[in-house]
């Protein structure tokens, strides 16, 4: 299931209940960035976007699971089943002790899934559509009325474009994180305590 | 019928006296998977249940069952002991 590290913020990861905390932490911060957003949207718009991109990307990178970075960081395996790509030596960083990690081909079973491994992705998968193509028409009618207010066919004195607009990068941003992290939170709620004996 | 699927690993393992380590290398397979497969919390495919009989130079039935598995010293010495005592009688 996970990678080669167990620990997030130094706190292990082997015990369910652990990683139970973890996801809902994770997603509780994304919803509460999300919700901030639409009531900062007046005062910070843009700096406060970055922020949501900015915790999005951590997100991923505690999760791993959906590749490039997360792959190595991260607690999920990367769902691709690839070897990742094998980096130079990076010698003035290894120099100076800067290098995170050893530099050349990581060990074969950081990265490659067997085969119960590949069914728990792929069960993660299926379990995790129906969540994520469910938040698709929520997006849809936030932006028919928005489309409807442009227009001025439809007038909401307690509705700001602003606000409107923000809902809607909110709710895309929400579908967004979920369709990336959400198979990776699953796992990571769904195994067991693992043992490290 | 159900899903439950009894095997043996656990006790050819030890008896080797490998680490599961030990066994999911050989196998190509992740230690925890060894622990799941042990436990009975994940059937293995054809393939991997091939690769153990292979493995531990064993039939696959020897390993595996859909019935609950004996004792494996009674599954070897159980019948002639009882054998022996009925002839003596």
């Amino acid at each position: 299931m996970t990678g080669s590290s167990y620990r997030v913020f130094g706190i292990p990861m082997e015990l369910q209940t652990a990683r139970r905390k973890l996801v809902v932490g994770v997603y509780a911060v994304l919803f509460m960035f999300c919700v901030g957003s639409i009531v900062f949207a007046r005062t910070a718009p843009i700096g406060y976007s970055w922020t949501i991109y900015a915790t999005m990307a951590a997100a991923m990178l505690v999760f791993g699971g959906v590749g490039g970075l997360g792959s190595r960081y991260g607690l999920i395996k990367p769902f691709p089943n690839k070897p990742p790509r094998q980096e130079p030596v990076m010698v003035d960083a290894i120099r100076l002790q800067l290098a995170p990690m050893t530099a050349g081909t990581p060990d074969e079973s950081s990265w490659r899934n067997d085969e119960r491994e590949l069914s728990r992705r792929d069960r993660a998968h299926y379990r995790a559509y129906p969540v994520v193509a469910g938040a698709f028409p929520v997006v849809l009618l936030l932006a028919e009325v928005g489309l409807k207010v442009a227009q001025g066919s439809l007038q909401l004195a307690w509705l700001t474009t602003t606000t409107l607009l923000q809902s809607i990068f909110s709710v895309a941003l929400l579908e967004t994180v979920l369709a990336m992290t959400l198979p990776a939170a699953i796992i990571l709620w769904n195994e067991p305590d693992i043992d490290l004996g | 019928m159900g899903n439950d699927l009894y095997n043996r690993i656990a006790v050819l393992r030890a008896e080797r006296n490998l680490s599961r380590q030990d066994l999911a290398d050989a196998l190509g397979i992740n230690y925890q998977t060894v622990g799941f497969l042990e436990r009975g919390d994940y059937n293995p495919s054809l393939t991997l249940a091939l690769d153990l009989s292979a493995y531990f130079g064993l039939p696959v039935e020897a390993i595996f069952s859909r019935q609950p598995l004996r004792p494996l010293s009674e599954a070897v010495y159980g019948d002639s002991t009882a054998e022996k005592k009925r002839r003596a009688r």
